[in-house]
C-alpha cells in the first residue's frame, strides 16, 4: 500500500459509506480496505458514527421545554412585536 | 378564531408533529401553513400562535442538535419564531413551510455561532479546524462504545460548519441536495464537510476515549 493510495481511498470513505461513489471508484476503495488494515480501521470508526448518528435520530430522546410558556415568554419579550 | 381549543399537540415524536384531533374535530379542513402565514403576516397573532405550536418541536429540536445545549435551544428557538413573525410575509410557497422553516432555522442557529465566536481554535482558511487523520492501527486510542451521550458530546465540538451538515445529514437524514438549500453551499461542499465531520468526530472521540 502506497500513502498515495491510502490518502486516495480516505477521501472517499465518507461517500463509500453512503454509497455515492461510481463501480469504479466503489472497487478501488473496496480492493484498498481489503488489503489495508489501517484504512479499514478508519472505515469501522466512520461507520459507528455514522450508526451512532441513527440512533440519535431514532432515539428522539428530547425534553422539551413547555410550548406554553416559551410562548409567553416569547410574547412578553417581544411585546412590542408580536403582542 | 381557529381550531386551538380543540386540538392538542400530539409529542409522538421530535419534529414531526402531529395534529389530534378530537371526534368532533373530524372531517373539519384545517388551515394549511401557508395559510396560517399569510394570516401571520396580516397580524393575526391567533394564526402565528397556531404555527407556532405545529412547528415549535420541529425548530427546537434542530436547534438542540446544532447546540447540544438546552437553555441555547430555548432562547434560539424563541429568536427563530420572533424573527418568523417579522418574516413570515416573505414566505410565497415556493418551497414547503417547514422547508423554508428549517432554513431559517439553520441560518438563525449560524448566525448565533458566528455571534458567539467561542471557540479559540486554529481553523483552515474556510474557518474550520484542519483533520489529521490518524489511521486505526497507528494510534493506540481506540474508538470507544459510541453512545447518544459521547456523540453528542463530541458533536458540541465540532466547529460550527461541520457541525451543521453532520447534524443535518447524518442525524436530520437530510440529502446533500436539500442541505446545499438550506446552508447556500454547493452539495459538493456539503459532502466534503460531512467527510470532514466524521473524521473530526472521530478524533474528538478517540481523544476522549483516551483521557477517560
Amino acid at each position: 500500500m502506497t500513502e498515495l493510495e491510502c490518502a486516495k481511498s480516505l477521501a472517499m470513505l465518507s461517500e463509500f459509506h453512503d454509497g455515492a461513489l461510481d463501480e469504479e471508484r466503489r472497487a478501488f476503495v473496496r480492493a484498498h480496505l481489503a488489503l489495508c488494515p489501517p484504512c479499514e480501521g478508519v472505515f469501522k470508526d466512520l461507520d459507528t458514527i455514522v450508526a451512532a448518528a441513527l440512533v440519535l435520530r431514532e432515539e428522539r430522546e428530547i425534553t422539551f421545554p413547555d410550548e406554553n410558556l416559551l410562548w409567553q415568554r416569547m410574547a412578553l419579550k417581544s411585546d412590542q412585536t408580536i403582542h | 378564531m381557529y381550531l386551538r381549543e380543540n386540538l392538542s399537540f400530539s409529542s409522538t415524536e421530535y419534529g414531526e408533529g402531529e395534529w389530534c384531533l378530537s371526534v368532533s374535530e373530524v372531517g373539519k379542513p384545517q388551515p394549511t401553513d401557508i395559510e396560517l402565514a399569510q394570516k401571520s403576516a396580516a397580524g393575526d397573532i391567533a394564526a402565528f400562535e397556531d404555527l407556532y405550536k405545529r412547528h415549535f418541536r420541529r425548530v427546537y429540536a434542530l436547534c438542540l442538535r446544532m447546540t447540544s445545549n438546552p437553555e441555547e435551544a430555548e432562547d434560539l428557538t424563541q429568536e427563530v419564531f420572533t424573527h418568523l413573525f417579522k418574516t413570515v410575509g416573505s414566505f410565497r410557497g415556493e418551497s414547503a413551510f417547514t422547508t423554508w422553516l428549517h432554513r431559517l432555522t439553520v441560518n438563525q442557529v449560524l448566525m448565533h455561532f458566528r455571534r458567539r465566536k467561542s471557540r479559540p481554535e486554529f481553523t483552515t482558511d474556510d474557518g474550520e479546524t484542519p483533520i489529521q487523520i490518524v489511521k486505526g492501527t497507528e494510534n493506540q486510542n481506540r474508538m470507544p462504545v459510541v453512545d447518544r451521550i459521547i456523540l453528542e458530546n463530541a458533536i458540541s465540538k465540532l466547529p460550527p460548519g461541520y457541525r451543521s451538515v453532520f447534524v443535518l445529514h447524518d442525524v436530520e437524514g437530510h440529502e446533500h441536495g436539500e442541505i446545499a438549500e438550506i446552508l447556500g453551499i454547493s452539495e459538493g461542499t456539503s459532502k466534503s464537510q460531512l467527510h470532514k465531520a466524521r473524521l473530526k468526530l472521530r478524533d474528538l472521540i478517540r481523544q476522549q476515549a483516551a483521557l477517560n
